[in-house]
């Protein structure tokens, strides 16, 4: 018999090691399934939301029996990872049904919601049919910043009686955050508070327009300077930045890659919206392949093949940069801000440079950049930094305050009626 | 359940109160095979059988090497025996 018959492997090495073989094999393995845009949320960032109320949405949205289908089809051709989002994943009636009908299909499942729609019963089931991750999304640490982004009253205490919901059950809950304009003072505190649960925390400072078009989620994101900020204040992320760069900024080879896409959508990874069409990426709805029409198969094998074929078309000052690993410059960020996936985005360009100098790393020339010298936004870049060196002092990822937020479940925890850290 | 993901059988944890999946059981295909015919009815001696006769090894080797792999299935929680216990584990059928 062959030796070895069962092997254990930790499974950051099994996941490194099984991906690379199935980004060999063009195997469509990780899955972003929209489940619904619906809400009960109004956030001020958001690039997708519905309302709760939009029947028009909620008659186009794939039905239960189409994703039992869906999951079938994606299931026989390999897929292992699904992250559940939406909108909110939990205002479909039926998601526990969707969603146990995936576990039972053998998918590591990631469940992205905003946790106020979380009951005893969704939590109970979540327990029996434990998923891979669970990552709740805050919105402030005061119920005031809170519902100011949210923008709707209740919503503070419907989150924390979700965190604490899970939590109790020794669910795998992270926390994280979007970093705006109306509660960039309270980053820290978030995570302060994430830590004190003894669960992960992060966030990210990036807003785009809307799918729709719409460009109001534009007038909550943070200015340049702000996002470097908070970088700064977090020697984690500082150290994390520089470790990236020293990994990822390269020489432009001599020979440029010609192919338009440059991650992983296409390759092994795919989205699928709340009307079943697939594309690279939730962000992405230049191009989308109509699983009502088609099969999954048909859809990956040809048309995203295709779509990930694509070619640059013209040579930006993106083509040769050296710091766009530090960017997050895609063709998505392209046909949000501007209508052409090949666009540069003005707003990212200045971001990188910016942060690079700050983390002092060098940015070699790149052909007619306005952010290096000489270029013409070469002294509002100048202005950025001097923004941050006056605001240096202020310290918005500091913990001004020793007393515990959120008092619900600190009350709880002091009380020793079961540990909200470990949630035991 | 089991999962066939790029040539590797992968035991996927689905319901109940597993730990968080902080590793991964790979099977090779004597164990896929051995998994596979874990239906809660069969007992270990004939499982063995099976082995026997599917991979053209000793009896006595069958025997012993699928003692050792379920035994560890159970150690990782995986499986566990049940219906009526009658001579401890060489005779408890085994459940998924």
């Amino acid at each position: 018999m062959q030796p070895d018959a069962l092997e254990t492997r930790p499974y950051h090495d099994f996941s490194a090691q099984i991906q690379g073989r199935m980004v060999a094999q063009r195997i469509p393995s990780s899955a972003t399934i929209e489940v619904t845009r619906r809400c009960p949320l109004e956030c001020a960032h958001c690039y997708n939301n519905l309302a709760m109320g939009d029947v028009e949405a909620r008659r186009g949205e794939l039905s239960y029996d189409e994703h039992r289908d869906l999951l079938d089809q994606i299931a026989d051709v390999g897929c292992l990872w699904i992250l559940y989002t939406g909108g909110e994943i939990f205002a479909r009636k039926d998601f526990l049904d969707i969603y146990t009908y995936a576990k039972k299909k053998g998918f590591l499942i990631t469940l992205f919601t905003n946790g106020t729609l979380i009951t005893p019963r969704v939590a109970d089931c979540l327990v029996e049919w434990r998923p891979f991750s669970i990552e709740i999304t805050l919105y402030g640490s005061t119920k005031e910043t809170y519902e100011r982004l949210t923008g709707i009253p209740g919503s503070y205490d419907r989150c924390l009686r979700g965190i604490h919901l899970l939590l109790e059950r020794g669910l795998p809950l992270k926390l994280k955050t979007v970093a705006v304009s109306i509660n960039k003072h309270e980053v820290g505190e978030m995570k302060r508070f994430a830590e004190g649960l003894g669960v992960g925390f992060k966030f990210d400072s990036m807003i785009n327009p809307r799918i729709d078009c719409s460009r109001s989620p534009i007038g909550v994101r943070l200015q340049p300077w702000e996002i470097v900020k908070m970088d700064l204040e977090d020697p984690e992320r500082v150290a994390e930045w520089k470790k990236f760069a020293a990994r990822y900024n390269r020489p432009a080879p001599s020979e440029q890659s010609d192919e338009l896409y440059q991650c992983g959508g296409g390759v092994n990874g795919f989205a699928i919206d709340p009307e079943g069409k697939m594309s690279i990426c939730v962000l992405s709805h230049f191009d989308t392949f109509d699983l009502r029409r088609g099969s999954f198969r048909e859809g990956w094998d040809h048309f995203l093949r295709q779509v990930r074929r694509k070619k640059i078309t013209r040579v930006t000052k993106c083509t040769g940069c050296q710091i766009k690993p530090m960017c997050g410059m895609c063709p998505a960020n392209g046909e949000l801000e501007n209508g052409d996936p090949e666009s540069p985005v003005d707003f990212l360009c200045h971001v990188a440079h910016l942060r690079a100098k700050a983390l002092e790393i060098p940015v070699p020339p790149h052909g007619d950049c306005e952010y290096c010298e000489g270029g013409s936004s070469h002294t509002v870049l100048a202005d950025s930094l001097e923004s941050l060196d006056k605001r240096a002092a202020e310290k918005w990822m500091s913990f001004t305050e020793s007393k515990p937020l959120f008092p619900i479940l600190a009350d709880e925890r002091n009380a020793g009626t079961g540990c909200c850290s470990c949630g035991r | 359940m089991t999962r066939s993901i790029a040539n590797e059988t992968v035991v996927v944890p689905v319901r109940g109160q597993v730990g968080d999946l902080d590793a991964i059981y790979n099977l090779n295909e004597v164990g896929g095979f051995i998994w596979e015919q874990i239906d809660g009815r069969k007992s270990i001696s004939q499982v063995a059988e099976a082995v026997h006769g599917e991979f053209e090894v000793a009896l006595e080797q069958a025997e012993k090497e699928t003692s050792e792999f379920i035994a560890a299935l159970e150690a990782a929680g995986m499986i566990e025996p049940c219906g009526p216990k009658a001579q401890g584990m060489q005779t408890d059928a085994l459940e998924a």
